[in-house]
């Protein structure tokens, strides 16, 4: 999804990418596998929007008032709910330290919780709206 | 994943690092989106620009990692940095949305006119494998390059972090 750099895009990406980054902050503070859920909410999320927008394609035309607030949505919150580099960092921390199998098993899940969540998030925005 | 940086006994409370966090999250979203405008995917066959993002935010916060090992930073730089910067200018959920068409059977086909790039699903693959390893392998160098440049010698030794405040 793309959009012109407007005001409107600027202040909705910069909005939601700080409370994206805290609302990850804070479910890796408080719980054990924080990470995956914020991943996995994301991919969940951003399956309900791009199934509903497989479904109403008009909504991320330029010039609509839907287009600013998906790319909030989608580049600010989500995409800064969900990340790759922590996930990257922690694998990487177990393979140099010998434990590759750790290494694989983290990515193992991330993708699977990831593709699932992505997976119904698409199935339900196409059951509510198809 | 009771790892040694997820229970930090040094992490700094909650309310210093929330404001900086939602700061660096908000200039990190920021960056991603940036750079999505100079490169847009769209034009592409494959979806270089994300994959030009996390390999780029991996091997950064790698390298945050591995100074923070080996110097003694303030304590609120390493969640800023790479819990609120890094953390949010790397995405997860865009890859596996963009990777979803992949799957067998034609349930996510339609997706692929939306997600920018249209690759096919042996693309799609490598592209997922691509990011795993590329990624994670950046981190790996990242560590120990960061470590290097602050005159820690010899192959990163486990369990040898200080403040062990790395996310």
């Amino acid at each position: 999804m793309t959009a012109e750099m407007t005001i409107a895009v600027v202040l909705g990406v910069g909005l939601g990418g700080a409370a994206g980054a805290v609302l990850r902050l804070m479910l890796d503070r408080l719980l054990p596998c924080g990470i995956l859920l914020a991943n996995t909410a994301g991919c969940l999320a951003l399956g309900l929007v791009y199934g509903w927008i497989t479904v109403e394609p008009a909504a991320v035309e330029p010039g609509t008032t839907t287009a600013p607030l998906l790319v909030t949505l989608t580049t600010g919150l989500l995409g800064a709910l969900s990340t790759f580099a922590t996930v990257s960092l922690r694998a990487a921390e177990r393979w140099v330290a010998g434990r590759r199998l750790a290494a694989a098993g983290l990515w193992a899940m991330h993708v699977l919780c990831g593709g699932a969540g992505a997976a119904a998030g698409i199935a339900a925005a196409r059951l509510l709206l198809g | 994943m009771p790892d040694a940086e997820t229970s930090a006994p040094a992490a700094p409370p909650l309310r210093l690092i929330v404001p900086l966090v939602a700061l660096a999250g908000a200039v990190g979203a920021l960056a991603r989106l940036t750079v999505g405008e100079l490169l847009p995917e769209q034009s592409m066959k494959f979806p270089w620009t994300t994959l030009a993002v996390n390999l780029s935010g991996s091997g950064l916060l790698g390298l945050l990692t591995g100074v923070a090992s080996v110097h003694r930073l303030p304590r609120w730089v390493v969640p800023t940095l790479g819990t609120g910067l890094l953390g949010s200018y790397t995405t997860f959920s865009l890859v596996i949305v963009a990777v979803m068409p992949a799957v067998p059977g034609a349930m996510f086909d339609e997706l692929a006119a939306q997600t920018l790039v249209n690759p096919a699903a042996p693309e799609l693959i490598a592209y997922l494998l691509i990011s795993i390893l590329g990624c994670t392998a950046a981190a790996a160098a990242g560590i120990t390059v960061g470590r290097a440049i602050f005159g820690a010698v010899g192959p990163p030794q486990p369990g040898a972090r200080r403040t062990g405040a790395a996310r």
